[in-house]
């Protein structure tokens, strides 16, 4: 027998209980209020019991009506719904929602669902079954389509996920459900899907970072657009003997029957690229207090993103040098490709911070708190001026608590991040002294140093 | 220091525009309604709707911040408590600080409500649920007492709290579910309450349309009364019974309105008249006395235990037809000999109640009558009372004459005899201290101080009292009526010294009640014994009956008794003449004039009923015969013949088949045959029944002792079982005890559930299963957990060593059982049948009693083996 098992049964069982807590609580109110109307109709000829006794026949028979179109207005869509279902017409595709429609940069779930009948002036919504156990709280779409016709059988829209951990997720099947306007009835049906989705850092504006070019690198610059114009032979030149014929532009030969090869633009300064290096390297090795990792881990990630972004805005080419093998995406754009790197890397334990660092090609290098100051002691010996150290404080993960906050306690209930109880852990375990005791370690090896410095 | 919002700035404007502004209109109709009853309120409905639409819209920002509740409320309650507690002491002025209170009262009262319905709003999930619920059955029993019955109205009053009860509910998960970053927001919301409104009319209309008949038809019914009572809202001094019949009520109904309904209640032949004419000489007709004041409650009372308690009350229901109740105490009690005679009168009930018995003070004496059968319909019952009652309390005397020449007149010779009492030196001081009480304390001193000042020209104690009518009656400087009669005066509860004092020197409108305690206490502020007598008045409408009164509910009333040595208790009526009150517009019908005389009345137990041959036997105990009565020791059995009987009950005409046997009714005869039989003073009751005809004639059975009454005897007793608080405690401590036990006795329950299935088991694989499982319980509970070790390496390294047990060997092929396939050998299932019971003897025989019966209790144990994984 395990507790935490059926728990879990019961909770998703409970997910398909086709009426909400409304009808019940709408019910036993009702109920209660006959009870003592019932117990105030004492004189059996008077007008009062009358009228009493047909306000609540009326009473009864309107809301039985409520009752009776929220049960068919949301029971048809849904046995439609379920013999589309096993007919096997159901499409379902679900995503990170692309960045164009991100609002208020929130984490943002892309679902679409084809064929779906709405309840009449009721909702569909949905949950999320990710991750194995994880089922996400109910949510209706944001649509996402300016003009959506009335009756439209297809549902597209986003939904912003307040999911706290950055990282991919799983999903394996969406619960559907079909709700009358009232929400007293809740229909449920699950589509099984495979899709994955992964939450991102959020964005902050951050400090100029002076960092100079360490590595060479040729680049060259694909063309996007074909312009071949008349006596215009900028980016394209004649086909020649010897030249790739790969190159030649089809485009071009199919309509003016001149074969002409793209000319790669080729970027070659002396030093081009700043090399960015991030290690999550864990030496720490504390099984028992891996509860806080998460939000390190979160921590650690937003800042370095941040300094990525922070860093392009700067218009440096910059290479980001991951130190685990990075999930395979398909995003075309490289920013978002690192993004997704970042937002899919874990704390390792296999690389250490000599193995990853590579001091000659590196500007720029994130550490963490994890990281003990041996290591860093290690790479910081003769590096020059030209290195940028960035030092995540992970302790700064969670915030301290002063006695102004605690007085704030007692008048105002504090935001609900999910942290509350690894708060008041982190504060009272011995993890926390060990951390710090490490980041006085690491500041003061990195304070000997002569590269820059730049503690978060 | 920034405040994070619990709700987006769309949700929250979305809630203020959805949920609180209709919040306020309702609460502003509601608050409306509530002016119109309470004066007090001053008809200031607008400024308290603001204080509750300020309270509304404050409840509903505020929390719509992360605000806690009970850390934010309670110093808001404090807050204005310490207002409160300024305000009381920067006011000088008994009314000022009156006044500030309750005002300031009223606005922390709504103001607090406000707040908690915007908090509810803003916070509870389920509170527009319970809130409709409420919503409904209020509006339910508001709306079902109204007396201006129509269909239309009904309607009206009912559809828009129905539909606001579920829009609350809809809107509220409305705006709870909707996403703040839906590009066409107010339009998602404006579609879904365009959707509401909808959907509701459609079943509104369909609903309304469908019960209309219904309506029409409690219109049809009820519709003609309502038009009749056209204020039973308002607070009356009558009550209605459960059997519609009406009462005196045993309040003074004071926390009101007056009713001013116009249904009969009774009509009464008075056999007074003036000596030596035909004029008749009206009484008023008491019902009850008030007579003690307490402090407590600040209300005028009944009291059982009055000195000279000299209120007869008997109940005409319980007495046989014909027979009598008499208490000739009474008549000693009224303290009265002067001027005093006694006087008859016979009552006939219309809407007044078979148990309530109506009569000039003061009565002795009560014989239930029986109706004529024409009058049946109108009259259910009727009573003959006698009354020993005083010259000087003609209705006449007592009439407020309010400028009538000829009564005041009248009324001169009445004083002039009561002019005679100077003092009360020769009272009891019991008696006297208790109706000249009023309690101490600057309010009463006020009284004390208006009473002396008022008083200050007047000698004798029937000068005092004339001074005080005539102060009611005064005008003020210009030249307009102090005192104003309404029948909504809003002041509740008079007549509790604030309000009394209020009603005295500022208000100075009230209907009759206000005016009897008034006078009630500048009475007994002068000294002047005095009780508020309740009843009602009687007017002299008719020059055709003579002698004839009826009485409707409008003239339910109540007057002020002084206490005159020698002349008893003495009437009178202050209250002014009204401007409002309509007198009664119906003309007074037909009186049942001729009374029958009922020559053979018998009453008993019914011994057998023949609905078919209409005969009924019954076993007469008494019996009246020729205004002979006659108690008969043996009971005599009578075969009747009722076929042209009427059946009786006190709510009027049954069949004969509602007679039962066992039941105890009264039997009468009119018949001639009867009348014949004169009989002699020396006639026993069988020489009567030996000369009577069988089967007797009767004319009418009154069925005494009805199955609804025992009924309504029963009700009560059930009622008192069921709300036992004490065994609904000890029910709920046992209950809570059983639950502790059982938590306590789970390990060990669980425990013999698992042995229990481990030695029944035939199969050896499950038996394997089960006692390992069973053994693993055992250890665990006796706090041998496995934590990281494998099964075998926990039994050999830990158990086997301790125990001396062959645990191992039972794990080793308790394994094979569970994950190979090969069948267990013989060997290996004798291991599997010899094990558990040694093990467990091994077990117990080194862990003591003591110890284990401690483990088991140990709860977080059992909690550890559910939750750690067994193998």
């Amino acid at each position: 027998m395990n507790f935490a098992l059926i728990k879990n049964k019961l909770r998703y069982g409970s997910f398909f209980i086709p009426f909400r807590m409304q009808l019940v609580l709408l019910t036993v109110a009702l109920f209660a209020a006959y009870y003592w109307l019932k117990k105030t109709r004492v004189l059996p000829d008077e007008s009062y019991t009358a009228i009493t006794e047909l306000f609540i026949t009326v009473a009864m028979a309107f809301i039985a009506c409520i009752f009776v179109i929220g049960f068919f207005s949301s029971v048809l869509p849904w046995l439609y719904f379920l013999y589309t279902r096993k007919n096997g017409k159901i499409e379902i595709e679900i995503k990170t929602a692309s960045k164009t429609n991100t609002v208020n940069e929130k984490q943002q779930v892309s679902v679409h669902i084809y064929p779906v009948i709405r309840p009449v002036f009721g909702y569909i919504r949905l949950r999320l079954h990710y991750d194995n156990e994880n089922i996400s709280s109910k949510f209706s779409l944001i649509n996402n389509r300016q003009k959506q016709q009335f009756f439209s059988s297809a549902i597209n829209g986003v939904y912003n996920w307040p999911l706290q951990e950055i990282k991919e997720y799983k999903v394996s099947s969406t619960i559907i459900y079909f709700e009358d306007m009232f929400q007293l009835f809740s229909f449920a049906a699950t589509i099984p899907v495979q899709d994955n989705f992964f939450t991102q850092p959020e964005n902050f504006e951050s400090d100029e970072i002076k960092v100079l070019p360490k590595k060479t690198e040729d680049i060259n610059t694909r063309i996007d657009q074909i312009r071949k114009v008349e006596g215009e032979f900028l980016s394209y030149k004649n086909f020649e003997n010897n030249d790739d014929v790969r190159r030649i532009v089809w485009k071009i030969y199919a309509k003016n029957k001149e074969l002409v090869v793209r000319i790669p633009e080729t970027n070659d300064p002396y030093a081009s690229h700043v090399y960015f290096y991030a290690s999550y390297y864990n030496s720490m090795q504390t099984g028992i207090y891996s509860e806080f990792y998460p939000v390190f881990l979160n921590y650690f990630k937003t800042t370095i993103w941040n300094t990525y972004r922070q860093l392009c805005k700067q218009n440096v080419l910059i290479k980001y040098i991951p130190d685990q093998e990075a999930k395979t995406t398909f995003a075309e754009d490289p920013t978002e490709k690192i993004k997704y790197i970042i937002s899919t890397s874990e704390w390792q334990t296999g690389k250490g911070l000599q193995q990853y660092f590579k001091k000659e090609d590196a500007s720029v290098i994130c550490i963490s708190s994890l990281i003990d100051a041996e290591q860093v002691e290690n790479i910081m010996d003769g590096s020059g001026k030209d290195l940028v150290v960035i030092f995540v404080q992970l302790s700064n993960s969670f915030n301290t608590v002063t006695i102004k906050d605690r007085i704030k306690w007692i008048f105002i209930k504090p935001a609900d991040d999910g942290l509350e109880k690894l708060r008041m852990g982190w504060n009272i375990s011995p993890f926390k002294r060990k951390i710090i005791g490490n980041e006085n370690n690491i500041k003061a090896i990195l304070a000997k140093s002569e590269s820059e410095i730049i503690i978060v | 220091m920034r405040i994070e919002k619990l709700h987006s700035s769309k949700k929250t404007a979305a809630q203020l525009v959805l949920l609180i502004l209709p919040g306020c209109i309702v609460g502003a109709y509601m608050l409306w309604h509530i002016n119109q009853y309470y004066s007090v309120l001053n008809d200031q409905w607008l400024k308290h709707s603001l204080y509750l639409a300020v309270g509304l819209i404050t409840g509903c920002i505020f929390y719509n911040y992360r605000f806690r509740f009970i850390s934010t409320i309670i110093p808001l309650i404090l807050l204005l408590l310490i207002i409160s507690k300024i305000i009381n002491s920067t006011f000088t002025g008994e009314f000022s600080v009156f006044y500030a209170a309750t005002n300031f009262f009223i606005f922390s009262f709504l103001f607090i409500v406000g707040c908690l319905t915007g908090w509810g709003f803003a916070r509870l999930r389920y509170f527009p649920v319970i809130l409709s619920a409420i919503l409904l059955a209020i509006q339910i029993v508001v709306v079902s007492k109204t007396s201006d019955i129509t269909a239309q109205k009904l309607i009206i009053a009912f559809a828009p709290v129905l539909v606001f009860a579920l829009y609350i509910i809809y809107t509220a998960e409305l705006v709870r579910n909707m996403n703040d970053d839906e590009p066409a927001f107010a339009w998602f919301i404006g579609k879904k309450i365009i959707g509401f409104i909808l959907v509701s009319s459609i079943i509104l209309l369909l609903i309304f349309s469908l019960f209309n008949k219904e309506f029409k038809a409690i219109e049809k019914e009820f519709g003609g009364a309502g038009k009749q009572q056209k204020e039973t809202d308002k607070e009356s001094l009558t009550k209605e019974n459960k059997d519609g019949t009406v009462s005196n009520k045993k309040e003074m109904g004071m926390s009101g309105g007056r009713s001013s309904s116009k249904r009969l209640v009774f009509i009464a032949k008075l056999d007074n008249y003036f000596p030596n004419s035909e004029t008749p000489n009206p009484l008023y007709f008491t019902y009850d006395y008030y007579t003690k004041f307490d402090t407590l409650t600040q209300t005028l009372e009944t009291d059982s235990l009055m000195p000279s308690n000299d209120l007869f009350q008997p109940d005409p229901s319980k007495i046989p037809l014909y027979f009598t109740q008499s208490d000739s105490s009474v008549i000693l009690k009224a303290k009265g000999y002067l001027k005093r005679k006694v006087v008859t009168t016979e009552v006939y009930k219309a809407l007044l109640s078979p148990q309530e018995f109506l009569a000039p003070s003061t009565a002795f004496f009560c014989q239930p009558i029986a109706v004529e059968k024409e009058y049946q319909q109108q009259f259910k019952t009727a009573y003959r009372a006698k009354m020993y009652v005083s010259d000087l309390n003609s209705a006449y005397f007592i009439y407020n004459p309010a400028g009538n020449q000829s009564l005041e007149t009248f009324q001169q010779q009445r004083f002039d005899e009561l002019r005679k009492v100077t003092n009360w030196n020769n009272e009891d001081k019991y008696f006297m201290d208790y109706y000249t009480f009023i309690p101490k304390g600057d309010s009463y001193d006020s009284i004390r101080a208006l009473a002396q000042l008022v008083t200050k020209n007047s000698a004798t104690p029937i000068d005092k009292m004339i001074a005080i009518r005539e102060y009611f009656l005064s005008r003020d400087e210009n030249g307009q009526p102090l005192f104003k009669y309404t029948e909504n005066p809003g002041v509740p509860g008079l007549p509790s010294a604030n309000k009394l004092t209020y009603f005295l020197f500022d208000n100075r409108k009230g209907y009759c009640a206000y005016f009897a305690g008034a006078t009630l206490f500048l009475l007994r502020a002068l000294g002047i014994p005095s009780r508020v007598a309740t009843g009602f008045l009687t007017v002299d409408r008719s020059d055709k009956n003579k002698g004839w009164y009826w009485f409707y509910e409008d003239q339910a009333h109540a007057w002020t008794e002084a206490y005159f040595p020698g002349y008893g208790w003495i009437d009178f009526d202050t209250t002014i003449p009204s401007t409002e009150q309509q007198q009664s517009p119906a003309p007074d019908g037909t009186p049942p004039i001729t009374v029958q005389s009922a020559y053979f009345v018998t009453t008993g137990k019914v011994l057998s009923v023949d609905t078919s041959k209409r005969r009924v036997e019954m076993q007469v105990t008494k019996m009246i015969f020729h205004d002979k009565t006659f108690d008969l020791k043996e009971p005599v059995d009578l075969d009747m013949d009722v076929s042209i009987a009427t059946i009786n009950k006190d709510t009027g005409s049954v069949s004969l088949s509602e007679i039962k046997q066992g039941m105890q009714i009264t039997a009468l005869s009119f018949s001639e045959q009867f009348k014949n039989i004169i009989p002699i003073d020396s006639n026993s009751p069988k020489e009567i029944f030996s000369k009577i005809p069988h089967p007797a004639p009767i004319d009418e059975i009154r069925i005494q002792d009805t199955e609804k009454e025992k009924q309504q005897k029963e009700q009560p007793k059930k009622e008192k079982k069921s709300l036992s608080i004490t065994k609904l405690i000890l029910v709920a401590l046992a209950i809570l005890g059983g639950i502790v036990l059982l938590i306590f006795c789970l390990p060990w329950l669980i425990y013999r559930w698992f042995k229990f299935k481990a030695l029944q088991k035939n199969n050896c694989t499950s038996k394997a299963y089960w006692q390992y499982t069973s053994a693993m319980y055992l250890l665990n509970q006796l706090g041998f957990t496995r934590n990281d070790l494998s099964p075998l390496q926990f039994a050999k390294q830990q158990i086997d060593p301790q125990f001396k047990t062959n645990f191992s060997a039972f794990v080793q092929v308790y394994l094979k059982s569970k994950y190979s396939t090969q069948r267990l050998t013989l060997s290996e299932e004798n291991t599997v049948t010899g094990f558990y019971r040694p093990f467990e003897s091994a077990v117990k025989n080194k862990i003591p009693f003591k110890k284990r019966f401690n483990k088991f209790l140990n709860f977080y144990r059992t909690i550890n083996y559910f939750t750690k994984p067994k193998v």
